[in-house]
Formats: structure tokens, sequence, C-alpha cells
């Protein structure tokens, strides 16, 4: 279908765009207008504008003029077990881009115990050589350790990353204990990032693998079983507490059961500042077919946190996405081929996870949004495309159709229909979990850097013309509350006067072992019968002289006395 | 309370009218005798004298009567109660001015008691009864009871007649850093029964690493030797490993426990990681135990105390600063989490803050076999205390999960427990003097935590619940004690007023009122963190084990004379629904058709690693290229000769063949 040849030449690299009579639709408002692109730039936007020759003209009647999608989560380069997943940067872009995403965010998973920098670079090098459209990226910290605090700085200072993702699933590999967890956070708020979690309860799935192994269960139904829906909503109710104490804002990737959707609703209500995303595949699919008897059919819908298998599951999602609850949408788009998810075919702890949704993202949110009226067009671009570019400090370069922004468009047209098919997607897997979808809404034209990409069904993309989007850090939309909220965070002691009563004498044995909470640093006790009254450290009356023997009859902080009561 | 002697009306007038003290019950229940069955049959004076004399009496009257006002007992009402039968025992009993007298030997030697004209009070129902009492034991209620000479009577006109309060969390004897806490058993107990609770739990805490057992026996001897009232034990876990699974089974089987607590804060003490609660759960549901947590995040509490000592906060403030109300209810949340993975029952201690206590609610309105426990302090008094200029004070309200600061939360929590999101009610009573306290006079981390709540458990909740109109009486019985007797397996026994339990009763007043303050309590601690509450509401006479312990605010305790009240494994109340799920909970495998297509090579240095979910026997994955189409293990057509190079067109469990798409 793509023909990457002489004759996309001339068409997709006209420098100079007009759409004409389509309806823009930003966030906010929608309006009919013309636009004219040059150097992959929005220049104009208007009526009746002055155009140069040469312009080549794109009809839009009757469609909509939206920012492109940003796929807030993919994982195209994620090594499995050693293998890579199916779609590389060149599929998986390209499938992007047929679906109108027109600018991904990657995540970086390093092995355990590498280093970040190190894996950012190798992901920039595949990336660079491969993607078709712009991309961001996103760092996982796989296990914690002090030194990698560095190479965060350096990641958000020096290299355009402002997310990272911690696991609090995959116990001994990537898991994060809640300690380790908190003090990520706080890493990552002092560096004005954005702290994303993977969130299941890992030491739970793990018993749970362990007895429905025990009891001869192997196939893909025993992922969905393992890996219960309270076990995603407990880990998403942890995750915003302990961001909260850390005045860290969270964003919770892959959303994908009732439970947890309603842990962030519920958090978002009562002001924590949390973000949720929603996944393709949690907003198009269920997970019923990890019963199929069809086995490659069951486990290419295995990703973790697996599909609900509630039916109702996407109608609920889609209804908090609708009502602001959750913000953006990803795709978590990690494809493995049937042959390589079958190398759990006897154990399916060991299948690959992941699912497709990169292209088929744009239009199940559209059909399950926007169609059924859940959503007008306007919050279907602010849940693809803006929320996504103002959380990620992107905007308004990305996600809003205005003047001096990227030409990263898509011409949607409303009207259309198309089936959702393993047979005509643009991806490497012999599954697609959407299959059969039928979508009534589709990418007419996509624009991604000023270049038509997709026009007529023909996509016709360049290897390796993506452009690395780097992002700041303290991005508004999320950081403004955060800050106002550290400086009404700090705490104060009470200005006590000393206390002077008995104190009760320990036994040596126990002060030996050091009592007190873990590691802080616990202040000996003074024993006032041994050592007397004194006020230790400097003074504010240090400059008077005193007697020795002064007695203070009011102390400073007032006088407290435990001898009367009450 | 005193001087409400307005109503002097003869007596046969007072029974006229709206005031009558004590209908008819059309049915006494199941613990009425034959209605009238004794009438014109037996010359009983004193049942005589209940239906004739007693009856007209004004109740409003009788309720000073055991109350510490001293001229009610003179006054006229004393005269019509036992006037028929002047010889005998009650004469001189029911006389409170001699009761006092009586006390030392007189009132604990009784072992006949007879209850007269309460209304006695379950958690079910309400309705006028006298109870008798005998060997410790409810042996008759009803009405015109034959009961033998030289029985005590005890008026209760006005007053209900409900069973003991059953305190389902104390540590009398909690050791920390060395020290153990103020109030001993003796003290504890002694306390518990001042305030209408009849029964404890205690928590035993054996050292991280010791013996279970070990622990157990020495709680017991404490408790033996001291305590004053009936006690049962619930034992921590501080560390899991895999030995304490037989010294669980040892205590569920012979030593009569059947709950654990495990921590989920204390980290590096005491806490448990969460695939180890899962295990502990997996154990208590095969023994019928009940699973209690402390739930608080012990990791980010960690941090946040850290954070705090740098920041050079060393007070109580500390205390509740490190310890925020989201730390507890995630616990919660988490707590409940695994206990419905593992279909465990679980059981919440502590429920301190509205946040954890909406959790507990909303989990069991998706069905999830939960209990919480909001305690006395929690339910009577908030935290802004803990800014108190007095360190002393402050200090005393330093407790695990914190005194929430938010003066809204009792009303909230009290709510929740009337409303029976909540079942029951504790104390987590672990007092220290401030002398201990003061230990952490530095560091707010090393200060010994626990509050009093022993003995104005019973008093705050029926301040805070009935007295505002949330609760009924019934109610009150139930989150007082009924609840807790079913969750923890002594019901009948204790938790209700019915013939057969142990005679373990409060006469409450609901008239009477109390101030508490550390002045008159009975605890050996400076401080009590309700000081000045005001109760309308106060046991008149408490009897335990059939003995009156209080009666016109005399304490008359006997050391050790509390028993052991060994509880029984998998509780009726919870254990009903955990067995249906467990049948239900099977789950299948789909049988397959064996999977036929290509497998992708692993890299060899993977293989080696050995991938796969932790330490789950992975099953070594067989290549199919090398090693051909095979069925493993014996078939269901085994018998059936068959070619060896057979071509399986249709294999058990359907065909499957991924080269069809959809």
């Amino acid at each position: 279908m793509s023909q990457p040849g002489r004759r996309s030449g001339t068409r997709g690299k006209s420098d100079h765009i007009l759409i004409k009579g389509g309806k823009i639709v930003n966030d906010d408002q929608s309006f009919y207008a013309d636009v004219y692109v040059e150097d992959g730039l929005i220049k104009q936007i208007g009526e009746h504008l002055v155009i140069p020759r040469g312009t080549r003209i794109i009809d839009a009647h009757g469609q909509l003029v939206m920012p492109g999608g940003i796929d807030v989560h993919t994982r195209l380069q994620a090594p499995v077990l050693g293998m890579s997943s199916a779609d590389g940067f060149f599929q998986g872009t390209k499938a992007a881009l047929a679906g109108g995403t027109t600018m991904i965010i990657e995540h970086v998973c390093p092995d355990a115990g590498s280093s970040l920098l190190a894996a950012y670079e190798q992901w920039r090098g595949h990336a660079d050589g491969q993607a078709c459209c712009d991309y961001g990226l996103s760092v996982d910290i796989p296990r914690w350790h002090e030194s990698l605090r560095e190479e965060m700085e350096a990641l958000v200072k020096d290299k355009g990353v402002n997310s990272f993702l911690v696991f609090m699933a995959y116990k001994d590999k990537l898991q994060c204990t809640d300690g380790q967890m908190y003090e990520i956070f706080c890493t990552i708020r002092d560096l004005g990032a954005i702290a994303q979690v993977h969130a299941e309860n890992g030491d739970i799935i793990e018993e749970e693998q362990k007895r429905l192994l025990e009891l001869g269960i192997t196939g893909p139904e025993g992922h969905v079983l393992s890996r219960p829906e309270e076990v995603e909503a407990e880990a998403v109710f942890r995750a915003i507490t302990i961001a909260k104490q850390a005045n860290c804002p969270l964003y919770i990737t892959k959303v994908m059961s009732r439970g947890a959707a309603d842990v962030v609703a519920q958090a978002k209500r009562k002001g924590t500042v949390v973000f949720g995303e929603p996944i393709t595949a949690s907003l198009g699919t269920h997970g019923s077919h990890y019963w199929s008897k069809n086995w490659a059919k069951a486990a290419a819908f295995v990703t973790s946190p697996p599909v609900s298998p509630d039916p109702s599951t996407p109608d609920h999602l889609s209804t908090l996405l609708a009502s602001g609850d959750l913000q953006v949408t990803g795709s978590a788009h990690c494809t493995f081929t049937t042959a390589q998810k079958a190398v759990g075919k006897d154990n399916f702890t060991l299948i690959p996870e992941g699912t497709n949704g990169v292209e088929e993202r744009m239009s199940i949110v559209w059909e399950k949004c926007v169609v059924p009226g859940k959503m007008d067009e306007n919050d279907f671009v602010a849940v693809t495309s803006t929320n996504a570019a103002k959380i990620f400090n992107c905007y308004p370069r990305k996600g809003r159709v205005a003047v001096g922004s990227d030409a990263d468009l898509v011409l949607w047209n409303p009207k259309a229909t198309k089936i959702i098919s393993a047979k005509t997607h643009n991806l490497n897997v012999e599954y697609n979990i959407f299959e059969g979808t039928e979508c009534h809404g589709v990418p007419a034209v996509v624009i991604s850097q000023g270049r038509v990409v997709l026009e007529d069904g023909n996509l016709c993309v360049t290897q390796g013309s993506g452009r690395f989007i780097p992002r700041k850090t303290f991005p508004d939309f999320v950081y403004k509350r955060i800050k106002a909220r550290n400086r009404l965070a700090e705490v104060h002691g009470v200005p006590r006067g000393m206390y002077d009563g008995p104190v009760h004498e320990l036994p040596a044995s126990v002060k030996a072992v050091a009592p007190g909470a873990g590691k802080a640093a616990a202040a000996p006790v003074r024993n006032l019968h041994q050592s007397g009254f004194s006020l230790s450290g400097s003074q504010a009356d240090d400059h008077i002289a005193r007697r020795t023997a002064q007695k203070i009859m009011a102390p400073p902080g007032g006088r407290s006395n435990i001898t009367s009561l009450s």
C-alpha cells in the first residue's frame, strides 16, 4: 500500500500546503478556516489566505482538521527475554501515521542494573534511523539505586526527557519497593519531571502465578487469573498515596480496569495531581478472549495489566475519559508475533506481554466516545492529543492547530467507516486484538512535519524522518499546582518549653541495640537526672551576659510543666 | 443526675398512663417461661412483690438508686420493693446504702442475683424482664421468676440490662523498648470493669524472631495471675517465617486463639511484605482464624520520619505529620486486596481516619468479608492535641495510626459505625506514663505508642452514637459487645443476655452523666486523652462472672479471677461466606489443542538465566522444531492401539491452528 517512490516524492514533499474548507478542531473550540502550511509549520489560519504559487491545495470540505494524535505510550523496541518486539520503530511509526497519530512517546526500557543514559542513546539510535514520525522518549527505571539520580538529572537537563516510569510489578526483576518509589518520586519532583507507574501489585501476582501453575493452569487464561483487577486498583491507590506524600505529579500508565479508573477518579476529586491513561486495548476490547480455544488468539491479548474480562469495562473507561477523570489515551503498543508469544505456550508467565493499538487508537476512541455521544470532537482532540502535549510539555508545538505549531495534522472523516482486521493493518503480527471492530471515523489525510503521509489510503513515509522532540521540565499543566502546594506544605515544629519531667530509664540492653525508627539518626536520649537542665545550641539571648545558675522562669516557647494536669 | 426525685407519686398511680416502666411483653421471646405460669401456684414473696408492688413505682425515680447519689437510698424508693419479704437477703441487698458495706464479702459471694425491673437490651431487641443469675451464668429470664432464698436482688428500674462490653483490642502488657505498659493486666482489667467492659481480647506481642507459643504462655501467665475479667488472646506475627505456620496451627488447635495480627508498618522491625501477608492470610484461612492487620504503609512512614527529623521536628507533632491519613487508607486498601485474593476474612484494627473507614465501607459494599474496628480514641477525640504546647499532653496522644487531626473524624466514624460499615469497637488501650513517653522527648519516633480507652470505651460510644440518635440501644450493644463475640466466636456465651450465657452484665444508666478525667480514672497514667469529655450514660452496676464488681461507683475486683476464654475456629459469622466462596472460587484451565505453530527461538543466554516469573517451577520450553509433535503423558485413548505416525485431524479439545486468522 505504501510506495516510497518518486510519486510520493512530488506529492508528499510539497512544502506548501493549503487545507481548504475544513473545520478546524482544537480542544477548546471548532471553527471553519483554511490552514496554510509551510516548512513543516502552520503559517496561517483564516479565510482568503494569501498563498504563494505552486501551493498544493487539499480539499477538506466535510472533514475535521485536527492536531495529529499523540500516542503517549509505545514500546516499539521493548526487549523481552532477548527478543525485540515485532514492530520496530519503522513499522510502528508507519502504523501510527496510518491511524492518524503523528507523535509517539516511546518507553526506553534499560536492562536492570544497566545505565539509563546508555539505554537512552541506544533508543535514540534506533529511532533516529527508523522512525517516520516525531517521537519523544520516556525512561523506565528498572531497579533503583542512588547512582541513578545523577543519570536522571542528566537525562532531564541535557537529553529532553521529562518522564520516568517505575514498576510496581515484576517482582525480583523490575519491581520497586514503596520506599524506593518515595525516593524516586522525590527525585522526579525536584527535577520537575513526571512520575509514571506501571501499577500492579507484584507480590500478589507472584503468589497467584505460583498457585495457578500448581493447579496446572498454563494457558493465557492464567495470565488474567493471576492478575485480578483488585491487584491493579490496589497498586494505583498505593502509587497515588506515595506520590501525594512526595508531592509529585503522578501518571498512571495503562488504566485497564474499572477499579483502577475509579481510584484515579476519586483521587482527582480529592485534589491529587494524577493522570490516568487508558489504552486502546482497554477502551476497545475486553478480556474474555483469554479463554479462547485458539491459543494464539488468547496469547495475543496477553499484556499487563491484563485486558479486563469484564465486558463493561470499555464503556466505563470511555465514560471516565469523557468526563475528564482520565485524561489521555495511549496504546502501549508492544507486539510480538505468535511464534514469539509461543515461547510461553507451556507457561503463561513466559508469554511476552503486549498488544497492538498504535494504529487503531484514534479510531477506537472516536468509535467508543464520540460516536455514542459521550464526547464532542473537541474532547476527542483533548484526549488524543492536546492533553498529552500539555502533560508532556510539548504544547502548543504539538497538540494544537495554531499558527506556529508543527504541521502535524489529521483530516478526520467522520463519515467514513473502516473495519479493523489483521489482513489490512500495517503491523507485522498475525493477530489484531480489535479484529472485526467497525469504526465510524477514520483519518482521510495525515500530514506529518508538513508533508502528506496518508492520502486516499496510500501511506508514503520516509524512514528516519522522525525527529526527537525534547521536552522541557516543569510542565505548567502539571507543576503549577505542585509548586503552589510545595509552598504550602512546609511543616513547622511546635515551639515548646523543654520537657523537664522525669524520664523513664531504659534498660541498657535496649539502648545498645539502637531503638527508634530505622535508619533515621536518632538523637541520643538525654537523661536530665544526670545532666541537669541546659539549653543546647546557640540561643537568641546569647549576647546577654548570664549568670550560670539562672533560674528560667519563663523559658522561650512558654512554660510547660507536666505536673499541672489538663 | 442526682436529685431527680420529683415523681414521688403513690405507687398505685405511677403505673398509670404512659410512664409505665414495665410494659408487658406479648412475647417475652424464647426466654420467657410460660406467661404467668407461676401466678397463684407458688407463694413467692419476691415475685409477688415484683408484680404487685414494684410495678407501680416510678421508674424514673429508681434510676437514681444505683448512682452515687447518697440521698436516693433512704428515700421512699427502697421501701415498696422488698416489702413483703423483709427477712431474707434481698432486702438488705436492695438497699443501696447497705450494699457498700456488704461489698467486700457480700456482693462477691452472693452467687444468686436477681436483676429486677430492667430493660434487657440485646442487639436484636429490647424487652422488659428480670434476669436471674447463678453460678456465673444466666439461669432464667422472664417475669415472676422462681428464685431461691438468699438471692440478692438488684433493682434495675429505668436501667438497661446489657451484655457486658467486649474490648476487642487491648495491649495491657505491650513491651516497648524493654518497658512494659503502665497499666498491667490488673489495673487494665479493673479499669475495663469500671467502664462496663467484662471481657478483653489482649494482643500477645512476641519479640521478632521468638516463638509465638512461648509468648502466648508468657501472656497467659501474666493474665491468669492478674486479670479481673475474662480475657481472650490474639497473637501478633512480628516477622514471618515458614516455621511459624506450625506454631499458628498449635495455637489455633490447642490454645484457643483464633486471630492473628500482621503489621504493615514498623519497617525493619515488625513489617510484613505483601507476599508474606498473602502467605499468612492463606495459612489463616486454612486454619479458620481471623486475619487482623495493623494497616499503615511503613515504607512511606519511614521516609517521612527521616524527612521530618531532618527538618528538626522532634516533638509529638512529628508523629502525626509522618503518618498522614492517606498512608493508613492505602494500607487498608492493600490489605483488603490481598485478603480478597487469599479469600481470607480480614479485620482492620484501629480505624483512625476517614479515609481508612471509607475504604472499609467501600470494600464491604463490594462484598469483601472485612471488619473495621474504630477505637475509643478515634471516636472520642481528635489529633489537634499533637500540637499542644504541653509536651506531655501531646505525647499522651501518640499512637499508631495517629488520632486524626481532622476534628470531623469522630463524627464520620461514628456514622459509619452506626450504619454497620464498621462493626466493632476496641480501645487499643496501651498506656505509658509521662516518664515513659519522655524517652522520646528529643525524637518523636522513640515515644512509646499507645493511648488509654479501655475504661472510657462504652461511655464514649454511647455519647457519640446513641446520645445524638445515630444508634439505638440495640445497635450500641451490637458494636460494643455482640458483634465482637460473633466475630471472635464466643457468641452466645458472651455478647448476649440469654439463658445459658455467661453472667457478664452491665446495668446501664442512660440518665447519669460522668465527666472523664485523669483525676478520677482507674489508670496509672497522668493524662487521659478524653479529659473533660462529658458522657451521658454510664454503667451503674457491672456484673462479671455472676459477681457484682461495680456498684454505686465502688469497684470490688479480685485479682486473678479472670478466666481465659478459648475461642474456636471458623466463626460462622465470618466464615460462612468464606466457605461458600471457596467452593465457587475454583479456577479451571481452558482445554485447548496443543499449540502446533512455530516457536520463536530464544537466545541461549536468556534460556540459561531461567526466564519466567520468580520461583515458580517453569516448565522447560519444548522446541517443536527439534522434537516434533507428540502428546505427552497418558491420553484418554491410550488403550486404543495407534499407528505411530497417525495424523491427528481433530485433536482433543478442538482444532487449533494459527494459520487460520480470526
